[in-house]
This record gives C-alpha cells, sequence and structure tokens, in this order.
C-alpha cells in the first residue's frame, strides 16, 4: 500500500523510468469527467443492488430455514452460482439478455410484448446489471440461514406464548437478533459493489459501453492501468475507492450504534 | 510533469515525507522497471561457453502454442548453448503488450516477442523494443525477402523493429450458395455499396442477414472513411479527424445498414454470433483469414470491398521482436532470425497460421495450396489487396485510441443512434490526448 501510495505521486509507464508529479494525479481525478461517470454508474449500483441482495438473501434464508422436504438440496441449488467462474457466468448472461437470440426477450415476443436491448441500450444497462447480481446472493444467503439458526428457540416460544403471531415473532424476535448479522453483510455487499469488475468486464469487453453506462470505478481504474499504462493515475485512483470505502465503511460503524443489537451486556453496540 | 527520478532520488523523496523502511522496499519491487533488468530469467551467463537462457513472448492456444514450442524445440537442438522459455498470454496484442510491459517492470523482460503493428510505435516510443537496424546491416539479413508492405508495417520513424510473420488485408467475403438462392447477382469487378446493399435486401429475411461484421472493432469504419477521402487523424497523426464529414458519412452509413436498410444486425448481436459461418449472412468484410469457414457447408469466396469512391483497405502486420532490456541479444537475433526462416514460415503455413509474409512462402502457399492454409477461390484479390492497401496510422496508444473511437461509434450503431457527428466529436479531444501520449 506504501509503494501504491508513492506510485500515485509519480507517472510511470511501467517501461520508461517514473517521474515525480507529486500530488498532479489527485488534482486530475479531480477534473476528469470519467472518474465522476465511473463513481455514479458505481453509485447508483451499490445502492440499488445491496439493498436489494440484502433482501433476496434474508427472504430466501428464511424461507429455506424452515424444515421442508428437499431443504438441503434447495439449499446447495441456491449457493450454487456463488462457486460458478464468473466469466462463465458473466458469457451466459450475455446470450440470456440478448435482443436478438436471447431468452428473456424471446420470452418478451411470446406475450407479443415489445423486446428491450438489455445490454446495449444505456437506458436499460444498469437495470440489467443489477438484476444479474442476484444471480450471486449465495454468500449472503448461507451467513444470514447462519445467523438464523443461532436465534435461540426459547425466545420463539415465549413469543409464542404471549399471542406473538408469524410476523411478530420475525418482525420482534428474529430481526433484533440478526441485525449483527445484517451489519456484516451489509459492509461486505458495499465493499463488493464498490469492487465490481469482472461481470462488466466480460459483458461490456472492458470498455463500460454503452456511452459509459456501465464504466464502473474498478472497470475504470483497470482501463487506467492495463490499456492507459498510467500506474501512478490508476494507484491515485485506487487510493481514492479506498478512501470512500473507509468512509462509507466508517459511517456505517457509527450509524451501526442505532439499530445493530447484540445480545451481550450493554445490550445494543 | 516533473523532473526524472532516479531510483536513489526517488527513494529519497521517500524517507523524507516519513515513511518506514519497509515501504520503500517495497517501492523498490514495484518500481523494478526504472532501471535495467538485473535479474531477468535470460540473465543466465552468456559468456564462457555457459547456457543462456532466452524467454519468448507469444500467444497461448492452438496452433500457436505447441507450433511455436516445436520451432523452440529445433532452435535449442541447433544451439545446445541456448535455452528458450516460452511465456504464453491470451488477449492477442493487447495481451501481449500488457505483459510485455509487465515483465518489464517486474524486471524479467522477454528477450523476443511476438508482436503486432498496433503496438510496435507506442512500444518504441517508450524504447521497450529493440530498433533491427544494426543487427540487420551487420549480419547482411536480406529483407528483401519479405512482402513490401509487411516489413514497412514494422517501420517507424526511421528505424525497422520488427520482421513480420504474416500481413492480412481486408475483403469481403461472400456466401454464394445464398446469394444465389435468393436471386441475387455475385460481386463483380467494380462493384459499388449500392450493389451490395441492392444484394443484401434479396437475401435479408428472418433467418438471413444481408451482411454482418460492419461494425466490428472500428475496422470497416477506418476503411469507409478512407474510401470516403477522410482519415482518423490528420496527416502529421496530431489531431484527430475522424469527426469531420468522411467520418460522420462512414458511421452513418453503417447505421444505415442497420437501422435503415435493416440487412444488418445490432453491434452486440454481431459481435456475439457468427452469422456467416453459420451460414446466415451473404457478406461480411474481414481479414484475410479464413479458418472460421475452412468447414462451412456452403460455398464462399471473397471479392474486393465495394466502393464508392477511392479504392483501399486496411492491411496490418504481425512479426516478432526484440525487446531493448534484453541481455543477450547476439542469442536472440539468432532466434529471430530462426523464427522468420523459411522453415519456420513453412511451419507457419502448416499450421494455418494465416497470410505468410515471407515473399517466396507466399507465392508458394498461393498457388499450391497446401498445408492447412484455408484460402478462396479468388486469390488474386488477396495479392491485389495488398499493393492497393494500407496501414492504420497509429500514433500515441492506438490500442486506447480504438476503444475511444469504438465506443463513440457504437453509440451511433447501437440502439440509441446518436447522430454520428455528436457522437465522434465527443471523443476528440480525448483522442488528441491519446494520440499524444505513450502507451
Amino acid at each position: 500500500m506504501l509503494a501504491s501510495l508513492f506510485i500515485a505521486m509519480t507517472h510511470w509507464d511501467m517501461a520508461s523510468p517514473a517521474q515525480w508529479v507529486g500530488l498532479a494525479n489527485f488534482q486530475a481525478m479531480i477534473h476528469d469527467p470519467l472518474v465522476y461517470q465511473a463513481l455514479y454508474d458505481t453509485a447508483v449500483y451499490a445502492v440499488v443492488s445491496v439493498p436489494l441482495q440484502l433482501g433476496s438473501a434474508l427472504l430466501l434464508a428464511v424461507l429455506l430455514n424452515q424444515r421442508i422436504r428437499g431443504q438441503g438440496i434447495y439449499r446447495t441449488l441456491y449457493y450454487l452460482p456463488s462457486v460458478m467462474p464468473t466469466v462463465a457466468a458473466s458469457v451466459l448472461w450475455l446470450f440470456i439478455f440478448n435482443q436478438h437470440f436471447g431468452i428473456v426477450d424471446a420470452g418478451l415476443r411470446l406475450l407479443h410484448l415489445p423486446t428491450i436491448y438489455w445490454l446495449s441500450d444505456p437506458r436499460y444497462t444498469k437495470t440489467t446489471f443489477i438484476l444479474i447480481s442476484l444471480w450471486s446472493i449465495g454468500n449472503a444467503f448461507v451467513i444470514f440461514l447462519a445467523g438464523l439458526q443461532g436465534v435461540p428457540q426459547s425466545l420463539h416460544d415465549a413469543a409464542v406464548v404471549d399471542g406473538a403471531t408469524n410476523w411478530g415473532r420475525f418482525r420482534h424476535v428474529t430481526l433484533p437478533l440478526l441485525t449483527p448479522v445484517i451489519f456484516f453483510n451489509l459492509i461486505m455487499g458495499i465493499i463488493a459493489s464498490f469492487q465490481v469488475f469482472t461481470t462488466a468486464y466480460v459483458i461490456t469487453g472492458g470498455t463500460g459501453d454503452p456511452n459509459n453506462s456501465l464504466l464502473f470505478y474498478v472497470l475504470y481504474l483497470y482501463n487506467e492501468t492495463f490499456v492507459r499504462f498510467q500506474m501512478g493515475y490508476a494507484s491515485a485512483l485506487a487510493w481514492g475507492l479506498f478512501v470512500i470505502i473507509l468512509i462509507l465503511t466508517l459511517a456505517n460503524f457509527a450509524l451501526a450504534r442505532r439499530w445493530v443489537y447484540y445480545e451481550q451486556p450493554g445490550g445494543r453496540w | 510533469m516533473g523532473d526524472q527520478l532516479t531510483r536513489r532520488r526517488f527513494l529519497g523523496r521517500a524517507a523524507v515525507t516519513g515513511l518506514g523502511l519497509s515501504g520503500m522496499g517495497a517501492l523498490l519491487a514495484a518500481c523494478g522497471g526504472t532501471a535495467p533488468a538485473a535479474s531477468s530469467a535470460a540473465s543466465s551467463k552468456a559468456s564462457g561457453g555457459s547456457k543462456v537462457t532466452l524467454q519468448f513472448l507469444t500467444l497461448n492456444g492452438t496452433p500457436e502454442q505447441p507450433m511455436y514450442q516445436g520451432l523452440l524445440n529445433e532452435f535449442m537442438k541447433q544451439n545446445p548453448n541456448i535455452e528458450v522459455k516460452m511465456v504464453n498470454v491470451a488477449g492477442g496484442a493487447i495481451g501481449i503488450q500488457q505483459k510485455l510491459l509487465v515483465m518489464l517492470a517486474g524486471g524479467t523482460p522477454p528477450d523476443v516477442f511476438w508482436t503486432h503493428t498496433y503496438i510496435t510505435p507506442g512500444l518504441a516510443s517508450i524504447s521497450a523494443v529493440m530498433p533491427l537496424d544494426d543487427l540487420i546491416a551487420k549480419s547482411s539479413y536480406d529483407t528483401g525477402a519479405f512482402l513490401k508492405p509487411a516489413y514497412d508495417d514494422f517501420h517507424v520513424n526511421g528505424h525497422q523493429y520488427a520482421l513480420p510473420r504474416e500481413t492480412t488485408a481486408f475483403v469481403m467475403w461472400y456466401n454464394k450458395d445464398l446469394l444465389t438462392a435468393a436471386g441475387a447477382p455475385l460481386p463483380q469487378p467494380g462493384w459499388t455499396w449500392e450493389d451490395l446493399i441492392a444484394s443484401a435486401h434479396k437475401v435479408q429475411s428472418s433467418q438471413n442477414y444481408g451482411i454482418t461484421n460492419m461494425t466490428d472493432d472500428i475496422y470497416m469504419q477506418l476503411v469507409k472513411t478512407w474510401q470516403n477521402g477522410g482519415d482518423i487523424l490528420n496527416t502529421a497523426r496530431t489531431k484527430y479527424t475522424m469527426d469531420q464529414k468522411p467520418g460522420v458519412d462512414a458511421a452513418t452509413f453503417i447505421q444505415d445498414l442497420i437501422w435503415k436498410e435493416k440487412i444488418h444486425p445490432t453491434p452486440d448481436t454481431a459481435k456475439n454470433v457468427d452469422f456467416f459461418g453459420q451460414g446466415k449472412a451473404a457478406f461480411q468484410p474481414l481479414f484475410t483469414v479464413f479458418e472460421t469457414v475452412k468447414d462451412a457447408k456452403f460455398s464462399w469466396d471473397i471479392a474486393p470491398l465495394p466502393t464508392d469512391g477511392k479504392k483501399v483497405t486496411r492491411v496490418a502486420s504481425a512479426g516478432h521482436s526484440i525487446c531493448s532490456k534484453t541481455q543477450h541479444p547476439a542469442e536472440a537475433w539468432a532466434l529471430l532470425q530462426f523464427l522468420e526462416s523459411t522453415h519456420a514460415f513453412d511451419v507457419y503455413v502448416q499450421n494455418g497460421v494465416s497470410m505468410p509474409s515471407r515473399t517466396s512462402v507466399f507465392n508458394e502457399a498461393m498457388a499450391h495450396p497446401g498445408g492447412k492454409i484455408v484460402l478462396p477461390k479468388s486469390v488474386s484479390v488477396i495479392q491485389d489487396a495488398f499493393g492497393y492497401g494500407r496501414p492504420e496510422p497509429i500514433a500515441g496508444n492506438w490500442v486506447a485510441v480504438h476503444q475511444a473511437v469504438d465506443s463513440a461509434c457504437l453509440n451511433v450503431w447501437g440502439p440509441q443512434q446518436e447522430p454520428a457527428s455528436q457522437a465522434l466529436s465527443a471523443v476528440a479531444s480525448n483522442v488528441d490526448k491519446l494520440i499524444s501520449e505513450k502507451p
């Protein structure tokens, strides 16, 4: 990290000697419109996809925490996408969402609905990408499942005796005890969403097209590194990302005092 | 930009700013490329008759990897004091450039590497590639043995930076069966884009496209701009000019094929499906590598690109270079000559590697097709194309220039159908910056 901080203060193309430029790379970031575009794309993705992923993973975990037939098979099936190679899955999504031969638009045609250019029209690309992100909720799902199994049955029994409905038990027993797990998944989700890269790289061929609508921050950083060979500038971008994630994480920890409940002396937080 | 940094001064500043020694150690490792490589894998003792180890950076996959391994084994047998280790990467010219720079930065540069006309000028500008002029002169190497356009492709600022392995030109492939079945005429000498569009309309149906592949990168955008009398850069290669009328007309022409004439798939669909190879497109402009149709169940041939104006096409070459940081230039030159020998070219032909750029092998392959090279019936179209073809006006970070202009073109050709003048102008300042910078 220290090395990258120093590289961020140089102009270095990897082949020629590095030139000391001080804070010029950080100043250039401030005036680079593509930095703002990349931040915008990434922020929209994070703001929508993280809550959606958490909600979906929690819902799935609650459903698969029930005693149902084939429970193990379902759990495996829903976790499987998380261990599938991202590149292979991304290629699959390219085909699924192709307007010409993709299965989604084929369905729309069957229903006599207009087809959509899911991944080539900038009006729809982010929505499509957010939908694709739901493919990999398996990790959060497994952590939620473990959290749910840690909720003491005695508390549920006591709530039933007091006349609580299923929703009441979930709202007033399960959810509060699950807040540390939600908090963990939230932090990890935010970090992962700001580091989104592989799927975007495969789907856009590394360009972030159409019209930079999928130019996520790390994709831009990659291009500055390995297409433009601006190692100094790319290191400055990496530090920018580090600071953003640090601020968001610290803010989350500060806010966590208000809603995360730890079952230990002192109660909340 | 500030002053140039030596490693010592660089580290000095690190100390001044209060960082610990551990950070400096990491920095030393990270900035290994700023000084001549001292610990290359190729730095085995060259003198005293002991074995020299060279690194050869090239493409991965089949046939490249096994083909080169076979050649390297022969070379090592002939030169028992030289061991050659092959480093393979994916991603074509871009992959090679990335890997080369990473190896340079890591202090383990390759000695010889596969190269492409796209990346040579940029690598030359940062002195990553060795000029071959002295080596050629000292050994009286016969450079006239190569096809001239291919050899000249690697001539940059008065220096020769590579010897060519293969060269390609853009021509129009066509599916004879589809055209005949649709009652459309086959391409005739002097045919125009209007002729192509008329034929394509006859083939166009829910199953088949009239034409595909016009949106592959910016190749046809560039050729059509040339045909219209324009170029991507000005003559001095200092300013972007694709946003002028010839370029705008070219992009609009391709946009019309997709959205107005409706005879070409959208760019994302064209990119993901080989319609021509599947026998579902009448035409496709592409370079002269015909591997994808070697097992075609339909009859096909090639024609010159249609034109409404200037007869021109794009040529591009691949070859072999020596890295400027090699510790063993003599051994690297020996390997380079071996990879450019008639014998090596015969192996390339046997493995179906594109159009050989050694004239004798090229002529033999054209006259008596053999090996795995797939050739069309109208071979003369290829030979002619090398006569009127021209390379791209490469400048600065050409890979990034392609990416920037391609993004603009996709906005024109994609569903948003942005006006060409607007989209192509939007990237002007960025391209001007890219052509002035090193890769």
